[in-house]
């Protein structure tokens, strides 16, 4: 049975430039996501921290709602989340299917999630210097943008690692909605046509893509530390 | 010694409340006090006596319920955000566990309140430099302007909060504690650079602290707290040798069973 898959014969001229058009999809998606998201996750984390009883602005009712919207959306499965949010998509992208419309539902997830961990981060802020700071007689906009964020800046670079392979994760799913990349190639060419080589080339070529951010942010956030 | 004529800072009946959905908590009841320019005042009294609540009523970090706490004649109490700023100022504050921002280096630490006031008193970027390498030079951390905080002892952290306190060159500077941290010969150097500070720019202190041998050191007029009163006012020698107020007696022999010279053994 496994020497039938072997049998496979694999027509490269084919595989080539569609690896490398997977390739490129992906990173289009993933790092778009990352970039949006990442910079919503973060607006929508330090709303949700300031927000907390006892925090910069506190006001505990709006907390609860913006906590109950984000608690509502993050358990859903994304394969599910990205067929709910469908008329949605169309509204903003135009169309539900392609890559681009699968970086809609795919920033909307990635904003849940980082703002969750943005928020565990400045949770562990020492109140002493959000005091001494305003003590100085700094406002408090400027107390989390100078103080408060440079002072979580390690563990939110490690934080936006984590949601990095959480993206590489639903840009795999994409390709269930056409919007290609590495997960529709080792499905497409791999999974249905029998070839388990083609899907082991996009799984090392994803594994590369992870080790290289991850060990990249470790790198930074360790500098960093060291530093701090 | 006599307390100066002007005052600095005053409380006027001054109360505060903490509540919370279990209990309430009176942390400051009913103060009135005055501390004059140019005074040492030191704030003695247990761990949850209100010291530190007393203390933070001075530069708004804590509202008071009712009474006035004035500082320079103005009372501080109903003041907004820009008016809070401008009282901030002018009231450096020296913190128990340091402060400091650990990202950013010790330059960027004292060189933050010069920031945040700019706006108002526009201070070039070259002023703003000579202000802080003649603090650092002052609290003798010259070569440790680009470090960051953590490399730093303990004894070196209080300077660099001290020198990042006088920053803005305050009229007041409250001590929260500042030498508990420390160790006693490192506690000995911070208190004379901060009996220097007030000898040479003339700054009144304001310290808080649980222990009487720090009052001793360099203390001028000495207050004891209890239970959120200030329970006795007098000269440190006064409170010393003759504590009239229970809590008065309580932490002077507390005090000489530390040093050796009370009569009880522990």
């Amino acid at each position: 049975m496994f020497n039938l898959f072997w049998q496979t014969k694999t027509n490269w001229s084919i595989i080539t430039p569609a690896l490398f058009k997977a390739i490129s999809e992906t990173l289009y998606m993933v790092s778009l996501t990352l970039g949006l998201g990442g910079l919503f996750g973060l607006i929508l984390g330090c709303i949700l921290w300031s927000t907390r009883k006892d925090s910069l602005f506190s006001h505990p009712v709006f907390y609860k709602i913006l906590e109950f919207l984000v608690n509502l959306i993050r358990p859903i499965p994304f394969i599910i989340f990205l067929s709910a949010i469908q008329p949605a998509t169309i509204a903003v992208v135009g169309t539900s299917l392609g890559t681009n419309a699968a970086i809609f539902p795919m920033v909307i997830f990635c904003t849940m999630a980082t703002s969750r961990i943005v928020e565990q981060s400045l949770i562990n802020v020492d109140y002493g210097i959000i005091e001494a700071s305003f003590a100085m007689g700094a406002s408090r906009l400027r107390t989390l943008f100078q103080v408060v964020i440079p002072e979580v800046l390690p563990p939110l670079i490690l934080g936006y690692a984590f949601i990095f392979i959480a993206i590489m994760d639903m840009s795999a799913m994409a390709g269930t909605i056409g919007g290609g990349g590495l997960g529709d190639f080792a499905i497409q060419y791999g999974y249905n046509k029998f070839n388990p080589l083609i899907t082991w080339i996009s799984v090392a070529i994803i594994l590369i893509i992870v080790q290289f951010v991850q060990q990249f942010a470790n790198f930074l956030a360790k500098k960093l530390l060291r530093r701090s | 010694m006599k307390k100066p004529k002007n005052n600095i800072v005053e409380f006027k009946n001054v109360s505060k409340e903490f509540t919370s959905k279990k209990n309430r908590r009176l942390a400051v009841k009913d103060v009135t006090l005055e501390i004059g320019q140019g005074e040492i005042f030191g704030i003695v009294g247990r761990s949850g006596a209100g010291k530190s609540t007393l203390i933070r009523l001075i530069n708004g970090l804590e509202k008071a319920d009712c009474g006035q706490v004035l500082v320079a004649g103005q009372n501080i109490v109903n003041l907004n955000y820009n008016g809070l700023k401008q009282i901030r100022k002018n009231i450096g504050f020296v913190f128990q566990h340091f402060n400091l921002f650990n990202s950013k280096t010790v330059y960027r630490n004292i060189e933050y309140p010069l920031k945040i006031a700019d706006k108002s008193s526009k201070i070039s970027s070259d002023d703003r430099k000579s202000r802080v390498l003649q603090l650092l030079d002052y609290v003798g951390l010259k070569e440790y302007a680009n470090c960051h905080p953590n490399s730093l002892s303990g004894g070196q952290k209080q300077r660099v909060g001290i020198a990042r306190a006088l920053a803005t060159n305050p009229q007041v500077l409250l001590a929260d504690e500042a030498t508990s941290a420390l160790d006693p010969e490192t506690t000995v150097e911070i208190m004379k650079l901060l009996k220097k500070i007030n000898r040479e720019f003339g700054i009144t202190i304001i310290l808080i602290t649980h222990t009487i041998s720090i009052v001793r050191l360099i203390c001028q007029r000495v207050a004891i707290m209890s239970g959120g009163e200030i329970v006795e006012i007098d000269t440190y020698k006064n409170i010393f040798f003759n504590p009239k107020s229970q809590a008065g007696k309580s932490l002077v022999s507390t005090f000489r069973i530390l040093e050796g010279t009370g009569a009880v053994r522990v």
